[in-house]
């Protein structure tokens, strides 16, 4: 090699190995010379440029020292239906609220809470570092409840009326003034140049019938629905002004939707079908809790407590648990060995699962018999019971008696007897000392197994069984390898399921929630709820709770009456979902028997037994049957994307005004539903409101949480100065209309004083004035709480609607956002202090007086095993048989998004879009690995999303997360007067699963697939095919 | 948790379907600039130890071998510290090391070796270099005869340094090495490095790859002797003789489930990353090496040479890198592509680059193969 073509090929190398050099430590060179050059540094060495925090305590001192910049409130969080207590920090200068944490003193955020009497001051020092308090006193917030913030700042906030100037869902609107809002929904008229449109004014007749050949539907006020969210805090005075004052009885939240199957499970069980109560484990004390279609911890209510305490409970305490569902979640944890554990099980097959335990338990006696066996209070309290059960009452099993299926009644035995109002003086058991047969009010511990014929006073004879036989019956009516077959949970670990369930004597308790939305959800939920009552564990420590309930706020209350009001309407008629009356008693039923013809089946099912059906609003309303609406309010509810198979079938009628003239939706955001709504009236969110909730379940004292305006809403306001929210569009509605329960006079004290309703805080106030001296009153605050707790900031608004001596008292609730009773109440020895005073009801007389308006067959007054249905009472999987549809595509909970948080921008950066979950097997047959698209189709639709192959979801099942999916709440742009909006493509990423549900065939009309008992819409189970997209 | 799954005979079967229900994601924190830190830092010392005998030992067969080994040890020796500096997440603060002393911390101690260790070698390469220094600025005009001269700074010969500063370079090595490897022998948390096995294999790789590298540069830039291929051929077969004993060794007492750091070790080379380590660094880097210095198949120096360079690098990313992919408290295999930017490929050509003009200046100016006079002395 010559010299110079050395020299060459040395020069480009050193050229080439400079460059490379150059480009490789720019980056370093850069940082090095950042921090010589420029003078850039973060306000504190330690925590960077974090936000200022709001106060400091003194380690060693334990002074408190406030940031004057910032204000510290306690108030209430919207982000899941838990609805926390939480703490949130303003900064004064620009009214934005920074950062949320949990509430010391609220039971939903902290474990232990603070004792009520605590100053602020105190509460604020208990979260710090002096004397490490802030290590058991730490109160949270959950991701979910940080990221919520983001809703008061919205680019997509709706903030002024809006009125639709295009077709219903173009999309297209005109901001129009309040006032015109006002005048327009109440006087109607050629609106919206498409012919003439009712107003509210002419839509509440209280007296014409809606139509006279059926005159149980009500008068024509009915024919305005309201359709809710959930207990947010502000649902009663959405009640006030839709029931009470407009007089319809069509207003309802979302439960049909939601918890429905598991909540009339409960109400079976606990014998109240008008409120359906539930039951809660007391988490901190159970030592086994299994969990049935819900995951602790993973979501669900109350989502941080009970995370919180079985999380305690599994590494500190005695707590062993078991989550049976199809799919793993974060309930179960590796590290908790053996005290946690995860059982996959088939979808809909719950019920065959405790129906085998059942029959196992039944079998091996490992029933608590000494709580079954007592008949009534007074012969639980003689045994050392905490509650009773009616497994020892007697049925009447004879099929042509006119009282087959109730409970035997003195009066059956001789009609001379009239029985009493009492119900135990009148139902009959065998009294297990004497052998005789006797009122259950008289009798000691009962026979639980007795059958047999009895003999009236005329010499007649009934056959009769106890409800704990006829139980025994059902259960034994399939083997325990039959169920085990069914659910996919092999016998052995069905028997060491009710082995260990039945070993912890009334420290025990089941657990269920919306896993059993099937359409065999309600009995699935009826025979798990069943393994409480043969535990005997309600009312115990360790047991199950009904709650400590709340300090009655809207009610008739010590300072004011916010329930009864001069001129309040008792609505009256037949619930547009064919709810809580009998079909056996409608005119059409009296009219097809006079005809002589067979009564059954009814066009679409009735449900007797369910109170309120908001599922069925709308196919019942575009069906016209049982009738048409005229008016519908959506407010801060979704159901076009929260119920499955509703969208597909309503949205294209929805979007035509002759079906359903006038749509008005009160929510801040536009959503799959309100994008049909004529006018979109905005509304508060969050800190903005007024409100009062408790917490739902989980809680075992008193607790009433406020939620308050810390600061102003942004949004626009009305002519008088009242940011238009809710409660400002009802107010005005019935001001204009003259409706009772608003305006002037409204509210009466206990001396008959009067006081009016023109804005949300003169309510939800004087409801504090309740909360404050509900039992012994609260103290008056201290001037130092008053500005330390930011209470100052609505400090005018309460002196101006309280009486000089209340407002001190309120203060000081609000201080501490809300009224909490204190810990120490919880129990009362070894029983809890509030306990539900009726019987576990083994066998439930309501439900077996039913009657399916499709066949005229009479329900099951025990839990039994029957797998999913249609309407009538016939199989599903004979209309979708497995061959065609060889999976079950199931809803899971998420722990970040709710249906309505996709639009916020923290939780589309941590979790924008939700997969499909596969089974690896499935996966494998499929040729799909995860991220690969697949197409799930059913009888109802089909959607096409991201495979995530796993191993912890059960074979033959397609799981998909709720809260995705969506194609508004940001996801589409829309015309708002001369502005368009920015679409924002993440917030429709990711599938929604009730884009699949479908109609049931047995039903005429628009229709979902409904459980066949109470008609919760099936989000579980959805027969499906899947293929490669 | 899904990750594990048994396959039915006992063994483990990793689960290529792990989905993580809520995690944080833990970054890779020591990047790509510490593997080059940990692969030049190697390769300089286990050169120098190469030059000993040529230097120290007054071998004079060994002193072409010798020369080529000292130039490897010079150029990795500045570039392994301006590679460290770069993995620095504030390489504006590595000042902080000298403020703050931690007697307790291997990496504090090792902030005074390193820099121990590169100027005793710096000045032992200067005194072997220092008469062929003055040759050259007497066989040369102009600024490079002045450069040259200025270098060598008087020119004498002065065999008695040499011998101290090797034995002070011997001894700052020794503590390079060992503070190198017992750093990440202290992580308790990380199960794969917390043995002693890491220091040796750290010490054992870096001669390894120091004897490829200079097989390579024997060909490129020396005039490839044959002597001092046989020579580094010779050092190779005991060099990875030991390297696969010790991994064979490491492996067994992981087998039979004697050591954590051993049982991670298995699953690298079975489950977690098995094509990287077990396929390219077991087999493509220590054994075919080994059956080609002991001729057992047909012997190609620059393959052997390279193949030894790139098994102690890969064996630094193996254990660096993916050493960090092993999750603390989750299932599986963390996620970890390799950035294009300065801290990821970008940074690894910089070093190369680096490395590159160093071999370039020194070959350069520097009559690293001795004078004419000098060499045949």
């Amino acid at each position: 090699m010559s010299n110079s073509r050395r020299n060459f090929i040395k020069g480009a190398t050193a050229v080439g190995a400079a460059t490379a050099f150059g480009f490789g430590y720019s980056h370093t060179v850069n940082k090095m010379l950042k921090s010589v050059l420029v003078d850039e540094h973060p306000r504190d060495a330690i925590s960077g440029n974090a936000l200022a925090v709001e106060y400091s305590v003194n380690v060693n001192t334990g002074k408190l020292e406030l940031n004057p910049e910032q204000t510290v409130a306690y108030t209430m969080c919207m982000g899941c239906t838990t609805v926390c207590g939480v703490r949130v920090r303003i900064d004064n200068k620009s009214q934005k609220v920074l950062r949320v944490t949990g509430n010391p003193y609220h039971v939903l955020s902290s474990d232990p809470f603070l004792p009520y009497e605590t100053s602020v001051a105190d509460s604020f020092q208990s979260l710090s570092r002096f004397q490490e308090k802030g290590l058991e006193a730490r109160s949270t917030a959950c991701g979910r409840g940080n990221a919520v913030l983001d809703k008061l700042t919205s680019p997509g906030r709706v903030k002024v009326p809006l009125k639709r100037v295009g077709p219903r869902g173009s999309g297209r609107w005109a901001p129009i003034s309040f006032e015109q809002l006002v005048e327009e929904v109440v006087e109607g008229g050629d609106l919206f140049s498409e012919g003439h449109v009712d107003g509210l004014r002419v839509i509440r007749d209280l007296k014409t019938p809606i139509d006279s050949e059926h005159p149980e539907f009500g008068p024509k006020a009915n024919q305005l629905a309201v359709m809710a969210p959930f207990k947010d805090g502000r649902l009663r005075f959405a009640a006030r002004f839709a029931k009470l004052s407009f007089g319809t009885v069509n207003f309802t939240g979302h439960r049909s939707y939601c918890g429905l199957s598991m909540r009339s499970g409960y109400a079976a069980l606990l014998g109240n079908w008008k409120k359906q109560p539930h039951l809660k484990p007391d988490f901190a004390n159970s030592e086994f809790l299994l969990f049935i279609g819900t995951s602790p911890g993973n979501a669900g209510n109350p989502f941080k407590r009970q995370g919180k305490l079985i999380a305690q409970g599994r590494s500190d305490g005695n707590l062993k648990y078991v989550v049976v569902d199809p799919v793993l979640t974060n309930s179960d944890n590796l590290a908790a060995e053996d005290r946690s554990s995860w059982i996959p099980i088939k979808p809909n097959t719950d019920g065959a699962l405790v129906m085998g335990m059942i029959r196992w338990i039944l079998e091996h006696h490992r029933y608590d018999e000494k709580f079954l066996r007592q008949p009534s209070p007074a012969a639980a309290k003689a045994a050392g019971e905490a509650s009773y059960s009616n497994a020892s009452h007697l049925v009447i099993v004879e099929p042509n008696h006119p009282r087959n299926g109730k409970f035997l009644r003195a009066s059956d035995l001789d009609p001379s007897v009239v029985n009493t109002k009492s119900k135990l003086a009148s139902i009959m058991v065998i009294d297990e000392a004497s052998g005789n047969i006797m009122a259950a009010n008289q009798a000691g511990p009962s026979a639980l197994y007795y059958q047999g014929r009895l003999q009236t006073i005329s010499g007649e004879s009934i056959d009769v069984k106890t409800s704990f036989s006829l139980l025994q019956e059902e259960s034994n009516k399939y083997s325990l390898a039959e169920y085990a077959g069914i659910c996919g949970i092999d016998a052995k670990t069905i028997e060491n399921l009710a082995h260990e369930f039945t070993s912890h004597g009334k420290r025990a308790a089941v657990d269920t929630h919306g896993g059993t939305m099937g359409s065999n959800g309600f009995y699935n939920a009826f025979a798990i709820v069943m393994l409480n009552a043969l535990v005997g564990n309600l009312n115990w420590k360790g047991g199950t709770s009904i709650g400590g309930g709340r300090f009655k706020e809207i009610a008739p209350g010590p300072r004011y009456n916010l329930k009864k009001f001069p001129g309040k309407v008792k609505p009256r008629g037949l619930g547009l979902g064919r709810n809580h009356l009998p079909y056996e008693k409608s005119s059409e039923y009296k009219r097809k028997v006079a005809q002589g013809e067979n009564p059954y089946p009814s066009q679409s099912p009735w449900y007797p037994l369910s109170p309120a059906m908001s599922s069925e609003y709308l196919t019942s309303a575009l069906n016209g049957y049982p009738y048409r609406l005229k008016a519908l309010i959506l407010w801060s509810s979704n159901p076009l994307y929260g119920m499955a198979g509703l969208s597909n079938q309503v949205r294209e009628k929805l979007a035509d005004p002759k079906e359903l003239p006038l749509i008005i939706s009160v929510d801040p955001f536009i959503n799959e539903s309100n994008v049909y709504a004529d006018y979109i009236v905005p509304d508060s969110v969050l800190y903005e409101s007024w409100g009062w909730a408790s917490a739902w379940g989980g809680n075992l004292t008193k607790v009433s949480t406020a939620r308050w305006p810390v600061v102003a809403p942004d949004i626009a306001k009305t002519a008088d100065d009242i940011p238009i929210e809710m409660e400002t569009f009802f107010i005005a509605v019935a001001k204009r209309m003259a409706l009772p329960g608003f305006g002037e006079g409204a509210i009466q004290d206990k001396q008959g004083n009067k006081y009016p309703i023109h804005r949300a805080e003169d309510f939800y106030i004087r409801a504090a004035a309740n909360v404050a001296y509900f039992g012994d009153a609260v103290p008056d605050v201290s001037d130092e709480e008053l500005s330390l707790s930011g209470v100052d900031i609505i400090l005018e608004r309460i002196k101006k609607v309280l009486k000089p001596q209340e407002w001190r008292k309120v203060a000081y609730v609000y201080a501490r956002g809300g009224r909490f009773e204190n810990a120490d109440q919880a129990y009362d020895g070894e029983r809890l202090k509030y306990r539900y005073k009726k019987p576990m009801q083994i066998y439930d007389e309501h439900l077996a007086s039913a009657r399916n308006s499709m066949t005229g067959k009479r329900y099951s007054g025990t839990p039994i095993w029957i797998s999913p249905r249609l309407a009538d009472g016939s199989s599903l999987e004979d209309a979708f048989p497995q061959k065609q549809w060889p999976f079950k595509v199931i809803s899971t909970k998420s722990n970040l998004q709710s249906s309505h948080t996709i639009g916020l921008a923290s939780l589309q950066q941590v979790h924008p879009k939700n997969g499909i979950s596969i089974h690896t097997n499935d996966a494998a047959a499929l040729g799909v690995s995860t991220g690969d698209q697949i197409r799930i189709t059913t009888p109802g639709g089909s959607v096409v999303g991201a495979a995530l192959v796993r191993n912890g979801i059960q074979p033959g099942v397609l799981g998909i997360e709720h809260g995705f999916g969506h194609r508004q709440l940001g996801a589409r742009p829309h015309q708002i007067g001369d502005h368009l909006t920015k679409a924002n493509p993440i917030a429709g990423y990711g599938v929604n699963i009730n884009d699949l549900g479908f109609s049931d065939p047995v039903k005429k009309g628009l229709s979902v697939l409904t459980d066949w008992v109470v008609g919760n819409v099936v989000r579980q189970g959805i027969p499906a095919k899947v293929e490669r997209a | 948790m899904e990750s594990t799954g048994s396959d039915g005979w006992g063994g483990r079967v990793m689960s290529e379907n792990i989905v993580d229900l809520i995690n944080v994601s833990r970054e890779v924190s020591w990047l790509t600039w510490g593997v080059q830190y940990f692969f030049l830092i190697g390769i300089s010392y286990g050169a120098f130890f190469l030059t000993l005998p040529a230097f120290v030992f007054a071998r004079k067969e060994m002193r072409q071998m010798g020369r080529i080994a000292l130039v490897v040890a010079i150029t990795c020796g500045i570039a392994a510290p301006i590679a460290l500096v770069s993995d620095l997440h504030q390489p504006g603060r590595f000042y902080q090391f000298y403020l703050h002393f931690t007697a307790t911390s291997w990496m504090s101690w090792g902030s005074f070796f390193l820099p121990a260790y590169i100027v005793f070698l710096l000045l032992y390469a200067w005194f072997i270099y220092r008469p062929d220094l003055q040759q050259q600025a007497d066989n040369s005009r102009g600024v490079f005869a002045s450069v040259s001269r200025l270098l060598a700074f008087g020119g004498g010969s002065a065999p008695g340094a040499i011998k101290a500063l090797g034995y002070l370079t011997l001894l700052s090595a020794v503590l390079v090495a060992t503070y190198t490897g017992a750093e990440m022998a202290v992580v308790r948390a990380r199960p794969l490095w917390n043995s002693p096995v890491m220091p040796l294999m750290f010490f054992l790789t870096g001669i390894c790859g120091a004897a490829g590298l200079a097989l390579l540069l024997n060909k490129i830039i020396g005039n490839a002797s044959r002597t001092v291929a046989e020579q580094l051929n010779y050092i190779l077969m005991f060099i990875l003789g030991l390297i696969i004993s010790t991994l064979l060794l490491w492996l067994l007492l992981g087998l039979v489930a004697q050591s954590s750091s051993g049982e991670v070790l298995v699953g690298l080379a079975t489950e977690y990353n098995a094509f990287l380590f077990s396929l390219l660094f077991l087999l493509g880097c220590t054994l075919f090496p080994f059956l080609m210095v002991t001729k057992t198949i047909l012997r190609i120096d620059w393959l052997t040479g390279l193949l030894t360079l790139s098994g102690a690098w890969l064996f630094r990313w193996s254990m660096f890198i993916d050493g960090q992919r092993i999750p603390k408290n989750s299932g599986g295999f963390n996620e970890y592509s390799i950035p294009l930017g300065s801290d990821g490929l970008l940074g690894i050509a910089g070093t190369v680059g680096l490395w590159i003009l160093l071999v370039l200046a020194v070959t350069s100016f520097i009559p690293w193969q001795g004078s004419k006079k000098n060499s045949s002395k």
